[in-house]
């Protein structure tokens, strides 16, 4: 936790002190870390609710054992709760991208009922454009760019996730980005229209 | 001096936006000096990479304040629960300190002495010193403050594995507990005088937004792959043609959200005609 030279959030003082186990700051722990769940919760409503409380209890412990392995890396450059964050949302993009290889709950007569496929998680961001463009690029493509700027990931890192090549995967990231120009573009067109 | 834009200029455009060629490398200036789609396309990909990163801080931002605003969640026992086990995990005992230093400051290895990514009980790998006057018998509640953590942290460790040993099983329509408990629950289960129909799961219930799907598969020796019967319902009974339908039977009602990767939740049972089981015997 090198913090010098910068404006050092307070969080990284109760951090300190609880893993000291200072009774007082390991409450002050236990508040912040309880942000976990609730980002888990509300990112969950935001894309329309595909994890069942069973399913966020599991992410939650998951994303917690993940964030107290590296909470010695926490520098205090800002609030614990906005660190977290990027745990959360990678530890929930995985479990996405689990469940999107599973074998699907549907049955044939009744495709209809298909119109909200849960992980595309655009379907309930309609306030941002972006991300409704960005669920209609092909799945790989919107995959990679979601990988990229959403989850923060380098493009070895991605390549490593799928199982691909870099250059495969830098070249999916081009086009598709290609791609979600022309559809900002038109989107933004029909919107003045 | 200009060109024109072919396939060469994609890959320079792929490089810019991947970022293995940036504005300071002499390829940037040439390119985009020489080809004004090059130099378009450029401004439109960086455009589209900003709109991006601020819907990200956007969404990052709302959900923020959100939790700020929120409530203490219910999983907040959760939480204590493991961080205090934790906590005790790295609750080993050390030899006293000649200066008997008591400092929590003193305790915490800087952060450079400290590996990037230890393993957990690592996290605090000294307790803060014992006085110089400590006895044999004053470190007696210290160890018993040790047991009682590692016992804290056990019984964590083992209602986590309970929980999803009983996913499982209660996904596969059974309890660790309580056996195959789906018997109880889907009717008919059993020998079944006349025909099957009506199919009931009236003690399951669903949750909003959420459907049953009956299926019904042959269960004789010729059974088929293809069920008899694959339907979603929001009731809790099926009525339908069954007469049809061969001597034995195996059935499961599966309850989760349409279009939902997996169910929540399955119960399967076993019918059979009265008269085919008086003929087996």
């Amino acid at each position: 936790m090198s913090t010098h030279g910068e404006q050092i959030h307070p969080d990284l003082r109760t951090v300190e002190r609880a893993l000291a186990k200072d009774a007082e700051a390991v409450e002050e722990l236990i508040e912040l870390l309880d942000c976990i769940p609730a980002i888990l919760h509300a990112r969950n409503l935001r894309h329309g609710g595909c994890f069942t409380e069973d399913e966020l209890v599991d992410l939650t412990q998951t994303t917690l054992a993940s964030v107290w392995r590296k909470l010695e890396t926490y520098e205090g450059r800002g609030s614990l709760q906005s660190w977290v964050y990027g745990y959360c949302i990678r530890h929930m993009s995985n479990a996405f991208r689990s469940k999107r290889r599973e074998p699907r709950f549907t049955d044939a007569d009744t495709l209809a009922l298909e119109v909200h496929e849960a992980p595309r998680a655009a379907d309930s961001h309609d306030f941002e454009p972006v991300y409704r463009c960005l669920a209609q690029l092909e799945p790989i493509q919107e995959c990679v760019i979601r990988m990229k700027h959403l989850e923060q990931r380098t493009f070895e890192e991605i390549a490593a996730v799928l199982e691909t090549p870099t250059g495969t995967v830098k070249t999916h990231y081009y086009r598709g980005l290609a791609r979600l120009r022309e559809l900002l573009e038109r989107n933004f067109k029909e919107s003045f229209a | 001096m200009t060109t024109t834009h072919d396939s060469e200029h994609d890959e320079f455009l792929r490089a810019v936006a991947c970022g293995d060629i940036d504005a300071s490398d002499v390829r940037f200036e040439r390119q985009t000096a020489s080809c004004g789609r090059c130099r378009d396309q450029v401004a439109a990909l960086r455009d589209t990479q900003r709109q991006l990163d601020a819907a990200e801080q956007r969404e990052r931002d709302q959900i923020l304040r959100e939790v700020e605003l929120r409530p203490v969640t219910r999983m907040r026992p959760l939480v204590a629960d493991f961080v205090r086990a934790q906590l005790a995990a790295t609750d080993t005992p050390t030899l006293p300190r000649a200066d008997g230093a008591q400092s929590a400051e003193r305790a915490e290895p800087a952060a450079s002495e400290r590996p990037a990514a230890a393993p957990i009980p690592a996290v605090v790998p000294m307790r803060p010193a014992r006085s110089r006057e400590e006895t044999p018998a004053t470190r007696r509640p210290a160890r018993l403050r040790t047991w009682i953590a590692l016992a804290a942290a056990a019984v964590v460790v083992f209602a986590w594995l309970t929980k999803f040993l009983r996913q499982d099983e209660a996904a596969a329509g059974r309890s660790p507990i309580l056996g195959d408990t789906s018997k109880n629950e889907l009717d008919p289960n059993g020998p079944v005088r006349g025909e099957y129909e009506p199919l009931t799961w009236s003690s399951l219930s669903t949750e909003p937004g959420e459907m049953f799907r009956v299926i019904v598969w042959d269960d004789t020796d010729a059974a088929s792959p293809t069920p008899l019967l694959d339907k979603l319902t929001d009731e809790k009974e099926w009525f339908g043609e069954t007469k049809h339908w061969p001597d034995r039977i195996r059935w499961e009602v599966h309850i989760g959200e349409p279009g939902a990767p997996s169910p929540r939740l399955k119960k399967r049972a076993n019918a059979h005609r009265a008269a085919a089981d008086s003929s087996s015997r």
